[in-house]
This record gives structure tokens, sequence and C-alpha cells, in this order.
């Protein structure tokens, strides 16, 4: 594999992740793809969230029929 | 050869598909119509946790078919082979026909991306993901699809264009062509000094299955969203598509926003009426 072209990757990923341009890219496409991914984080996280209260409540359960 | 024929046979009599969600699974459930559904393997937990609703569905004779999104093909990093072990394992425990993912890549600098992001159209870069898909095609027991995808940006100094790369990426893999529709007409839209995907160009014999969706117009830009009603432009690309080639399955993506049942229905009619123009106009020697 390319050590390159794998350079290139990880540095396009970083740029997008921090909201930066790299060189020789046009900036409309870049920040517009960046605005994506942090919406997709977003949505990510709040599904995390979500499973793990929903893991609270199934441990609750649980133990509220453990009672009896 | 008997081997291809058969999976040839198989994928011909795909038809009418759409994504299955959780969101959408009593829809699916009561259309009668639907020869496929497709399925993201990394939403399923583990190839022994599939929804009870899709197997119901395997059971009624629809195929479904495992989809990735996070194999990144395009990366030139040493090649995931648990990832694929599992979504090969998928494949076989949901008797899939076939397997799909996108000419991509996902990560980088051990970094995710969380997103599918276009690969450069260098020589370079196309050795890294013919390497990838035959490393992926020696796993899977079924036949691999490739998909393209819509970006919003473009690598600098591009040595080939769009529809160049594809076929070349084809010829020298041997893989199926997952034609995604509306990302044709995404990268159009956005990218248009890059050759874009022109019907005439690409392998139209190596495509397995091809995806439609809906998208919005945002600051300047398309975006392929798979919340909104597949539009107009995207339809009339299914027609112009049907008019060449006899598509072996036609499915429909949503992902959010989903819309009521009767909604789902119109739409899903409008992607199969378009399908019935395009084919009334093709020639009767044609597939």
């Amino acid at each position: 594999m390319s050590d390159e072209l794998r350079a290139a990757q990880a540095k396009l990923v970083a740029s997008l992740l921090d909201d930066r341009v790299p060189d020789g890219f046009e900036a409309k496409g870049i920040h517009a793809t960046a605005a994506v991914l942090r919406r997709k984080r977003r949505t990510r996280d709040r599904a995390t969230e979500r499973s793990r209260f929903v893991r609270v409540i199934d441990r609750l359960k649980e133990w509220w029929r453990s009672r009896g | 050869m008997r081997w291809v024929r058969i999976v040839t046979t198989s994928l011909s009599t795909l038809g009418l598909g759409i994504g299955w969600r959780p969101e959408i699974a009593h829809f699916i459930e009561t259309r009668s119509d639907l020869g496929f559904v497709e399925v993201v393997a990394e939403n399923v937990s583990a190839p022994y946790s599939v929804p009870p609703a899709v197997d119901a569905l395997r059971e009624r004779g629809i195929r479904v078919i495992p989809h990735g999104i996070s194999l990144s093909l395009g990366s030139a990093t040493p090649f995931d082979r648990t990832r694929m072990k599992r979504l090969a394992t998928l494949a076989r425990r949901l008797d899939a026909p076939l397997v799909s993912e996108h000419i991509a890549f996902v990560r980088g600098g051990g970094a995710e991306a969380g997103h599918l992001l276009p690969v450069p159209r260098t020589r370079e870069q196309l050795d890294v993901l013919v390497t990838n898909i035959r490393a992926a095609q020696a796993m899977l027991d079924v036949p691999l699809a490739v998909e393209n995808i819509a970006a919003l940006f473009d690598w600098p100094s591009a040595e080939m264009d769009d529809a160049t790369f594809l076929g070349e990426l084809i010829d020298q893999t041997g893989a199926m062509l997952l034609l995604d529709l509306a990302n044709v007409h995404a990268n159009a839209r956005n990218l248009p000094a890059n050759g874009g995907l022109l019907l005439d160009q690409l392998p139209l014999d190596r495509i397995a299955y091809v995806h439609v969706a809906g998208g919005e117009e945002r600051d300047g830009l398309y975006h392929d969203t798979h919340a909104h009603r597949t539009s107009p432009e995207v339809l009339e690309l299914v027609e112009q598509l049907a008019a060449r080639v006899d598509v072996p399955g036609l499915m429909l993506e949503r992902d959010e926003h989903f819309p009521s049942d009767a909604e789902l229905s119109d739409e899903l009619l409008d992607i199969a009426s378009a399908r019935s123009r395009g084919a009334a106009r093709r020639p009767a020697h044609v597939g």
C-alpha cells in the first residue's frame, strides 16, 4: 500500500474533522462535508445516549421483577 | 460457468426493492410487490441477531442483501479482514444473492470519518481499490457489487474521469456494479468538472441493482439526504437507464423523515413507473 496515499487520506480525514481545508481542495465542498460529519456525529452520540438509557431502564425492570 | 449462470439468473429477478429500516418495517411487511430488501450490515449487531421481521421477509421469498458502509475499500491501509469476515458471515446467514459496499474510504490516520468519502481518481488509488476488492471477493461465497458514492468535493489532480475510473475498477476486479442514480445526479450537480457518470459510458451489463433516493439543495450544493422524495431528475435517469438495459433490481433508500405509508407507496409507484416507461422504449433485442 502506498505511504503517500495513506498520508493524504489521513490528512483529509483530520482536516474534515477539524473543518480545515487541505491544500488544493475547494473550500465550499470541504466545509459542507465537515458539516455533514458533525451532524452524523451528533446523531450517533444521541443514539448512544439513548441505548445507554434503555439499558438502565432494562436493568431497573429486571431488578423490579427480581423483587417478585 | 454454471455458478455464474445461476447467480446471473437469481440477480435478474430481484425486481423492486427498498432499504429495510425498523421505522418502515411494517410498511414493508404489508407490500406484496417487493422482490428484495437491503439491510445495512453494520446495523445488524451480529450475524445471528437478524431482526425477526427480516427473517419473516426471507421466509416469504424476498431476497435480503447486506449492504456494508464501513469496509473502507478505498483505504490505503491494510484490509480489515475482521469486518469482512462479519459481512461474509452475515451474507451466509441471510442466504444473500450478493453483498454490496461503496467505492469510498471512511477512515484514515486512525480516525473515523463516520461518512463515505470520495477517493482520488488516480492509478495509485485504483490499485488500492483493486487489491482490497479482490481480498473481499476471496472471502465471499457470493458476488460483490460496488457502489458509486455522492460527494460534495473532489480531490485535486485527478488522472482520469469518473466513468473511466469506475469502468477500469469493474474490469480489473470482475465486481458487479451497484449503480446509485441519485449519486450520479448529485455529482453531476455538484462536480460537473469531473466528467460525471454518463449512462452510455458505464458497464451496464455489470449492474447488479440500482439505488434511488431523494435529496435537497442547500447553500448551492445538492445533498443526497435519503430524507426527501425521489426527484423527477432521478426518475428521469431511471427511465433513461431502463431504456438501455433490463434493470435487474431497483430500490428506494430512505433513512430519515419517513413519510406516511401512502406517500411511500406513491414514491415506489413513481419509481416502478419510470422503469416501465423506459423498458417500453427499449429495443426488443436489448436485455
